[in-house]
């Protein structure tokens, strides 16, 4: 079997469990919901100034929504016990994070498309005529998310206080990140072109890339037992 | 011999603190628009240089970890991440208080303390792995992060940089015309905080090393107890 | 001259943390030392 084709593999098993359950995409979605909803009380759309903190608030319910959902990609697996039998493939171990990385930056994106569609809706924007731009931004910033998201994951599956301790990673690491993503996201929803968020690409770019190899290469150290 | 070599040390730490607070205070001219709160600057800058000159041997101790498994590395890591954390805080406390009598505001949006106070971020959230982790796991997942944590650093200050041009901030933080004399004062004391620095992370090692020490000697105690 | 308290503070602040550490460390040193010398009390008496 080839790269390709192992990390098929292990998205495929990923997708079809929570096909069955669908437990961990129901409640990330729900959770953004419920995001949205609350600064939508808090900040109606109508407001002076709410324009300028639109991007924030789509960003915030991305990445807090997304926490979720990654904290129990490994969450369950240790659990179950599942990582043991992972491990035991005859599958490179920087193979096993791309897969479990693909999976997660799916199941973001399946709650992200679900997220902009309401948020869309209950704060009066438009985003057909900018879908391009703002879908670009969108992947790199997610792409960038779940990278980091995924090694930590693993990390944090194995501490006390899981899920506090998975924010108290990804935060300090992701701070370019979401900087990067809101003011981008924030140009493309005023209508500017992609020429002018060229810098902000830059760092997404370089972002995702640089750290996925970094966790790539250090994935191996951290499920050895 | 090692006697006379940490006499020495200690004495040279001593001196040069001693050396640097006259210059400063002494030595170093009052800066013109400033005013003597500036004085600040000479600690402020130290501290900041200390820290990430302390989170650069995080980094390399954890690389040295994960390819030579030897425990010594892992010591070096905790206790400079320590020391690291703490010189961070005097930034971010020295930063502030220096702020405000002169921009009228505790915290600008300045990248450089931006970064500093993420920087601090992270190695506080390594501390808390170590806590938090296992016993087995601690140590290689303190060093992927402090790997991860100290890489993330430039990409960091490169995105609040940008940041902060789009937005100018109203008060520049290098507002400070520096004569020749102010430059000896700030290498003295830099020299002085990293032998400081030194210092600290000495006494850090060892009181690990003999926590380590005094645990395997409990457990071989106990095991005797039980037979 | 009011901005010298700033100044002071800064420094002060920065002796106090700076002390604290140095002394929690002497601290934990202090107990393990202790601990050292409980241990060796009761291998005596053993033998």
């Amino acid at each position: 079997m080839n790269f390709i084709s192992k990390v098929r593999t292990i998205v495929w098993k990923d997708f079809t469990h929570e096909l069955r359950s669908k437990e961990m995409l129901i409640s990330m979605c729900v959770f953004s919901f419920l995001v949205i909803i609350i600064f939508n009380f808090a900040f109606p759309p109508g407001m002076g100034d709410v324009d300028r903190i639109i991007p924030g608030i789509l960003w915030v319910a991305f990445i807090f929504s997304g926490l979720l959902g990654m904290g129990r990609s490994f969450g369950v697996e240790k659990d179950k016990g599942s990582l043991q039998g992972l491990l035991l493939c005859p599958v490179g171990r920087g193979t096993i994070y791309v897969g479990k990385m693909v999976g997660n930056f799916i199941f973001m994106s399946m709650m992200e498309a679900f997220t902009l569609a309401i948020f869309s809706l209950l704060f009066n924007v438009n985003p057909f005529p900018v879908l391009i731009p703002l879908v670009l931004v969108i992947v790199l910033g997610t792409l960038g998310f779940t990278v980091v998201g995924t090694i930590f994951s693993a990390m944090s599956a194995n501490t006390r206080a899981r899920d506090v301790m998975l924010s108290m990673l990804v935060f300090p690491i992701a701070v370019p990140l979401i900087i990067a993503s809101i003011k981008a996201t924030g140009k493309i929803l005023d209508g500017k072109s992609l020429s002018e968020i060229y810098s902000w690409l830059k760092i997404l770019v370089a972002f995702d890339l640089t750290f996925l190899l970094v966790s790539y290469l250090a994935f191996q150290f951290v499920v050895e037992e | 011999m090692r006697r006379w070599v940490s006499i020495a040390f200690e004495f040279s730490t001593l001196a040069t603190m001693l050396g640097a607070l006259y210059a400063i205070f002494l030595y170093a001219p009052i800066e013109k628009t400033m005013g003597i709160i500036q004085k600040i600057f000479y600690f402020h800058v130290s501290s900041a240089f200390l820290s990430f000159f302390a989170f650069f041997i995080v980094f390399v101790a954890s690389i040295l970890y994960l390819y030579r498994r030897d425990r010594k590395w892992d010591i070096l890591a905790q206790s400079s991440a320590e020391i690291g954390v703490i010189f961070c805080t005097l930034v971010l406390i020295t930063g502030p208080i220096w702020a405000k009598p002169i921009w009228n505001v505790w915290w600008t949006w300045d990248p450089r303390l931006t970064t500093t106070l993420i920087l601090w971020f992270i190695y506080v959230s390594y501390l808390m792995l170590r806590k938090m982790a296992g016993e087995g796991q601690r140590e290689t997942f303190a060093a992927v992060f402090g790997i991860i944590g100290f890489i993330n650093v430039p990409i960091t200050f490169l995105a609040i940089r940008i940041w902060r041009t789009i937005h100018p901030v109203v008060v520049r933080s290098s507002g400070i015309s520096i004569t020749s004399a102010m430059l000896n004062t700030l290498i003295i004391t830099i020299v002085a905080f990293t032998l400081l620095f030194f210092h600290l992370l000495m006494a850090r090692i060892r009181l690990e090393r003999m926590r380590e020490d005094c645990g395997e000697m409990r457990a071989l105690w106990e095991e005797r107890d039980n037979r | 001259m009011d901005n010298a308290w700033y100044l002071f503070s800064a420094y002060g602040i920065a002796w106090i943390i700076i002390f604290l550490y140095s002394y929690g460390i002497s601290r934990r040193q202090k107990s393990l030392e202790n601990q050292i010398a409980e241990m060796k009390e009761a291998l005596k008496q053993d033998s």
